[in-house]
């Protein structure tokens, strides 16, 4: 069976994550648009404790630095 | 702001309107429960300024062992006083931080925000929570880059939605 990368585009399974942040957004909106406020909250909540634990382990700035690349915020 | 060490933001809303406090969920965590994807570390609610409002929220903040974020570093305890005026209370909390604001952009209290805003449901009781329109407005109004990005993140939810997409 082809990987994803050997498939041309057409081909490629419909589950692949789009590329490119405002297409990460579009996918992003439409799942949590399924979800309860319960759950869309519990979801933050648990981004948040995943950064703050990321600081604890590593250091405010350095945590900081890896949490755009898996879409958290940092706080304001 | 620096974050609280730990978070359970959910359990601090759903305190709020177990005691009884009339408040209008505002700020980041508003566009999260109306389904933006963002982050947020706090909470911002612009609460009813009316004495026996302050007073069921003070309880609870008393209870979360509240503090307010103070840049001196001081360990200052909320107060009626201040949460009866139109200014912002920003408190740490048990459960993570709360901004309690007396109003927001434009002057807008809770009674200026009540036709602005929506009732979602949450744990069985209904949530007011700012309308998504009025956060995109009020995020535009600054000029920091990440109020742009959050404005920008808003603004494809409100869009999605009038699609049918969300």
């Amino acid at each position: 069976m082809a990987t994803v990368d050997a498939m041309a585009p057409e081909d490629a399974p419909t589950h692949t994550l789009p590329l490119g942040r405002e297409a990460r957004d579009d996918t992003l909106i439409a799942h949590l648009a399924t979800l309860t406020v319960e759950e869309r909250i519990a979801l933050n909540d648990a981004a948040v404790r995943a950064v703050l634990a990321l600081r604890a382990a590593w250091g405010q700035r350095e945590a900081d630095a890896l949490a755009p690349a898996v879409d958290v915020g940092t706080g304001s | 702001m620096s974050a609280a060490p730990s978070a359970d933001l959910g359990a601090l809303i759903r305190l709020l309107l177990e005691r009884g406090v009339n408040f209008t969920l505002v700020g980041g965590m508003a566009a999260v429960a109306q389904g933006a994807p963002v982050t947020t570390f706090d909470v911002d609610i612009v609460h009813a300024r009316e004495p026996a409002n302050v007073e069921r929220l003070l309880r609870v903040l008393t209870e979360l062992h509240a503090v307010v974020r103070d840049p001196a570093q001081r360990r200052l305890p909320p107060d009626s006083t201040s949460l009866m005026g139109r200014g912002h209370s920003l408190c740490i909390t048990d459960l993570g931080p709360v901004d309690c604001l007396g109003a927001v952009e434009r002057g807008l209290g809770y009674d200026e925000l009540l036709p602005l805003s929506v009732d979602v449901p949450f744990f069985g009781m209904p949530l007011r929570v700012l309308g998504m329109q009025t956060l995109v407005e009020l995020k535009e109004l600054w000029d920091d880059e990440e109020s742009r990005a959050r404005a920008a993140v808003m603004r494809r939810v409100l869009e999605a939605r009038r699609s049918g997409g969300g």
